[in-house]
């Protein structure tokens, strides 16, 4: 009967030793991190501005002018 | 442009709903920017962690990766090796490389005790990153009997470099062996076991009896260039007779920076669409605000000629000026206050 080498086990094998650090808490500030917010901002407004849009283009003139 | 001049005379002339609303979506965005910021940095620090840990790739054999045989079958012999260091010395892509064997059993003095350890074996010549040696020194070449220990492990049993060690363990045959050891220095890794050792491969190869090791640990030049490096590894394998090994990246092997990128995704995805429907239906509110109090203004310019698409362009572009403005000042915002974090220099232990 051979040795069972658990599965745990081997994978203690991958584990190579790291230099210990405390990590800095940091905020990537590239232009790949604020194109995202941006856009996500930009469509919502968009979006929510295309209702008093249709609104607006679909108003009577008549029954526009009756307010003046 | 006439259309872009009266959105931009519109959102002036009401600037308090104006300013509100472009508050609004630019806090929004602002904090969007810096989640994002902050989860891109963390997935970029896992990454790094992952590849110091587990290296760029994993060489071993299919029977290690499947993970659940009986025996020590999935050992590699030092005439296969002896083929991997060939195709390794020829691929220009990698910097340095370590083979690996695992040990475990009881170390300890007959004063003392002794307690179970699980070490870690390297080649000491290897340019593996050092762990922080709070005492004594590092592993060299030469050394055999040789090893780091946990200060925790120090403190349990009292030892200090120079120390001698008696370390058991069992052989691949199934023999109990002991041997002595000296404790070279005492480390410190966060996150690392209290009993985890690290040993010269070759120390760990003489208690389990065999000249054979578990796996070969390979750092490249680039990280980008890991799947293509692995791609060409395998096949160099397989065209020299050594298909029984397989490669393995750490993108494979680094189940924890996975997670962690699915998890922040999801958490930006979440706070991005709660920030969506704020956002949607604050701005769908000042601009109907607006439409409502303009209606005699819509049928004026109607009247003088203006067509619906005309109209219908003029709201819109107030919308999509909103946006641009309030996006541009949100990662303004945003892009402000995390240098100021960056600059502050804060910390923190990784779990």
């Amino acid at each position: 009967m051979g040795n069972r080498v658990s599965y745990q086990r081997r994978r203690a094998h991958l584990q190579l030793p790291i230099a210990g650090e405390t990590l800095p808490f940091r905020i990537a500030l590239g232009l790949d991190v604020a194109w995202a917010p941006f856009l996500l901002g930009l469509v919502a407004t968009t979006i929510s501005a295309i209702y008093p849009a249709y609104r607006a283009a679909k108003l009577e003139i008549a029954s526009a002018l009756r307010f003046v | 442009m006439l259309v872009i001049k009266l959105a931009l005379r519109n959102l002036l002339r009401n600037r308090r709903r104006t300013i509100l609303s472009l508050l609004l979506i630019a806090f929004g965005t602002a904090a969007l920017f810096l989640f994002r910021g902050y989860g891109v940095d963390v997935a970029a620090m896992t990454r790094e962690s992952a590849i110091r840990q587990v290296w760029h790739l994993r060489i071993a054999t299919e029977a290690f990766w499947d993970g659940e045989r009986y025996g020590y079958d999935y050992l590699i012999a030092p005439e296969v090796l002896a083929g991997v260091r060939e195709i390794l010395a020829e691929e220009p892509q990698v910097v340095s490389y370590t083979t690996g064997l695992s040990l475990m059993g009881l170390l300890g003095t007959e004063e003392k005790g002794t307690t179970t350890f699980l070490a870690i074996g390297v080649e000491p010549g290897n340019p593996v990153p050092p762990p922080e040696i709070k005492e004594g020194r590092p592993l060299k070449d030469g050394d055999l009997g040789a090893m780091l220990i946990t200060q925790d492990l120090a403190r349990e049993l009292g030892l200090q470099p120079g120390d001698n060690l008696v370390v058991k363990a069992r052989t691949i045959d199934g023999l109990y062996h002991a041997a002595n050891a000296e404790v070279a220095g005492i480390y410190h890794v966060p996150g690392l076991g209290g009993n985890m050792v690290i040993a010269p491969v070759s120390f760990n190869q003489m208690m389990r009896g065999t000249d054979r090791i578990s796996t070969i640990a390979v750092k490249l030049a680039d990280h980008g260039a890991t799947e293509e490096v692995a791609l060409r590894v395998q096949r160099a394998l397989e065209e020299n007779d050594l298909a029984g090994l397989r490669v393995k990246t750490w993108q494979e092997l680094a189940d924890f920076h996975h997670q962690l990128v699915l998890f922040l995704n999801l958490i930006f995805g979440f706070i991005g669409l709660v920030i969506f429907v704020l956002v949607f239906f604050s701005v769908l509110e000042a601009l109907t605000m607006a439409f409502f109090e303009r209606i005699r203004e819509v049928g004026t310019v109607r009247a003088i000629g203006t067509r619906r698409h005309q109209v219908f362009g003029m709201f819109l572009s107030e919308g999509v000026l909103l946006g641009l403005f309030s996006g541009l000042l949100g990662v303004a915002l945003g892009w402000g206050i995390g240098s100021l974090i960056n600059v502050a220099g804060l910390t923190y232990n990784s779990p």
